[in-house]
């Protein structure tokens, strides 16, 4: 049973049954969402005076989250930037050194090798623009240290090349050497008897010891001359000569190369010589120098062999 | 009854004792009402922030949502370069690496690879734990450094040197003979090594250290110049100074490319004796130091005791140990 509710009418003195018309309903619910409603827009009214916008708030959040992610990005260009440094340096102040390069300096290193477009300059974040400005740097910069590496690469490459080629060895191996002597310029020839330069070294040893080429070359003359005998002459480059006299007989022919360590003839007693001997010449610059100062004499037998046998191996390339 | 008619008050028929009686409104319904306009405020709150938040957009946000955009994608952007820039960093660690044991025929320690760039790192973003021991570690490293230095000043202090003594002190050859030294341009010790120019073990009777060409070579103590040669041979010492520093005691400079002494001066610790070179059998530009003693050779590094502190004393002679390649 629906609750009638009654009102009390002063005029008729009777209690009357209190009727809701649809629109007197219609009209209490639109005054209770007004009302509700006022509640509302004074609580947004309150909200907006003590709080930011939400989709401020939010994107506030979002943003202190990307920084964060940017200062990793930062810190890690710059560890970059850091052991890029370190090769840098090592670069300069070691490997320049010692291949007596040039270093580079900062402003070459940094420019860069050009052409590429700098993203940096259409930027106005300043976070943004020194993260790309960075980026640009460190590119730069590894572009041409990449270079430079090429470069020192290369440059260690010819170097290797002539230290290998510098005559550096005995030609006779001390097993084989019976005596070494020692007498470099004038001296009396003791066939000719008159005086006469020595321009090499002697190595006494038995007929058929091996002869070694002293550093890599290429054989320029193997012949018989009526002094030298059976002689060699080796072409090492960057200036130097090395000859090798009175061999029974060679084993290398002109024009062939040959790597320090190669048995290029054997021990003999040919041309203008008294005994089995080697006779062993180093020019440089068409000079001749006393071969004493291009052997270890200290070098004991077994890296001696050694050394033959790394100068029978091919030269290994730096790649 | 005017004012309860007025007021619209309600009446209810009790059926019990068949009268009209008064409608109360109780504290429950008050609530109920309270509630429901609570409810519908919210809701017309609610409702009212979103659509505020989609209809109006101020000025900051706008700002922010611009650069949130922008910082996502340059952050690809440049993530992409960092990583690139890493790979190429890497391989230019490993050339170098080929270089150096190509350069001193020897083999670097593997120093377990740290790259700059960790790929996670930057989606974890949890930077602040490193930072904190990072700053920790350096607190603790400047403590001992200070207490290091505290107690050589101590040390420092303390020992005393009779002045009859002072003239042989001065003598001894204590100082790195070269302009500008650091410990990275010590390249090869005393001792067995490999021979550049034939890659044979012999005895190394000195130290190189690797300098630029025309960098100062300095006497390592007081003494006088005995001998100075100039020599165009590829082979041997090329130009050289020895210096006698007095109680047997000779040292001996070589390779250089300018001498700038004569024989019989009488010079001071630290005077220019010439400059750096690669004259001689020498690979490369760098002064070959040797100290004898009563005419044998000593380790030259065992009379470096000025200039350096304990920490780089201790890198120079385990650097000296390494049985790599000398350069002359």
């Amino acid at each position: 049973m629906a609750k009638i509710r009654y009102t009390y009418n002063s005029e008729t003195c009777k209690y009357e049954p209190v009727i809701v018309s649809p629109k007197a309903a219609g009209r209490k619910i639109l005054a209770f969402l007004g009302i509700s409603f006022v509640i509302g827009l004074i609580g947004l009214v309150y909200f907006n005076s003590k709080f930011p916008y939400l989709d401020e708030t939010i994107q506030a959040g979002e943003n202190q989250k990307l920084k964060t992610e940017w200062q990793v990005i930062l810190k890690q260009l710059d560890r970059t930037s850091q052991q890029l440094s370190k090769l840098e340096q090592n670069d300069d102040h070691n490997y320049r050194v010692i291949l007596d390069l040039e270093p580079l300096d900062i402003t070459q290193r940094e420019a860069g090798v050009g052409g590429r477009a700098k993203e940096s300059s259409f930027i106005n974040n300043p976070l943004i623009k020194t993260a790309y400005e960075q980026s640009e740097k460190i590119k730069n910069r590894l572009d041409i240290e990449a270079q430079s590496m090429k470069q020192l690469k290369e440059e260690l490459e010819r170097k290797e090349k002539m230290w290998a080629s510098r005559p550096a060895i005995q030609p006779v191996s001390n097993k084989d050497l019976t005596h070494l002597h020692t007498i470099f310029g004038l001296r009396v020839h003791p066939l000719l008897g008159y005086v006469r330069p020595h321009n090499g070294l002697d190595f006494t040893a038995p007929i058929g010891s091996p002869i070694y080429a002293t550093g890599d070359g290429r054989v320029m003359n193997a012949q018989l001359s009526a002094s030298y005998g059976n002689v060699i002459y080796l072409d090492h480059g960057f200036g130097f000569e090395t000859r090798y006299a009175h061999m029974t007989h060679y084993i290398v022919s002109a024009g062939q190369s040959v790597k320090r360590g190669q048995i290029i003839g054997y021990v003999g007693n040919t041309g203008l010589s008294v005994a089995a001997h080697l006779h062993y010449e180093v020019l440089y610059k068409n000079t001749p120098i006393n071969p004493i100062n291009f052997f270890q004499r200290d070098l004991n037998n077994k890296e001696y062999e050694k050394l033959i046998e790394l100068g029978s191996r091919s030269v290994s390339s730096l790649d | 009854m005017k004012l309860s008619v007025m007021l619209g008050t309600k009446f209810r028929y009790n059926p019990e004792n068949l009268r009209y009686e008064r409608v109360k409104i109780s504290f429950f319904n008050m609530l109920i009402a309270f509630i429901s306009y609570l409810t519908f405020g919210v809701l017309f709150f609610a409702g009212l922030l979103l659509l505020q938040n989609y209809i109006i957009e101020t000025p900051s946000e706008k700002q922010l949502r611009a650069e949130n955009e922008s910082l996502r994608q340059h952050k690809l952007v440049l993530a992409g370069q960092l990583w690139q820039s890493n790979d190429q960093l890497e391989e230019l660690k490993k050339q170098d690496r080929d270089l150096y044991e190509k350069l001193f025929e020897t083999k670097l320690p593997k120093d377990g690879n740290h790259s700059a760039v960790n790929r996670e790192e930057i989606l974890l973003a949890s930077s602040g734990d490193f930072n904190k021991t990072i700053i920790d570690l350096n607190a603790r490293y400047k403590d001992l450094y200070a207490s290091a230095q505290s107690s050589n000043q101590f040390f420092h202090a303390r020992a005393s040197v009779k002045k009859e003594d002072l003239s042989t002190l001065f003598s001894i050859p204590s100082i790195v003979p070269v302009e500008s030294f650091d410990l990275t341009k010590l390249v090869s010790g005393f001792g067995t090594r490999i021979n550049p120019f034939h890659k044979g073990h012999y005895h190394h009777d000195g130290v190189d250290i690797a300098s630029a060409r025309g960098t100062a070579v300095l006497a390592s103590g007081h003494g006088q110049v005995i001998m100075t040669k100039r020599s165009d041979l590829l082979a041997g010492f090329g130009n050289y100074v020895e210096v006698d520093h007095g109680n047997g005691v000779v040292t001996r400079y070589s390779h250089l490319e300018d001498v700038a002494v004569r024989i019989g001066q009488k010079i001071k610790k630290g005077h220019a004796l010439g400059t750096v070179g690669s004259s001689g059998g020498s690979i490369a530009p760098h002064l070959h130091y040797e100290v004898i003693k009563n005419g044998t050779n000593q380790d030259p590094i065992t009379f470096f005791a000025e200039g350096l502190n304990a920490g780089q004393y201790q890198e120079l002679v385990s650097k000296s140990k390494k049985q790599n390649q000398s350069l002359d």
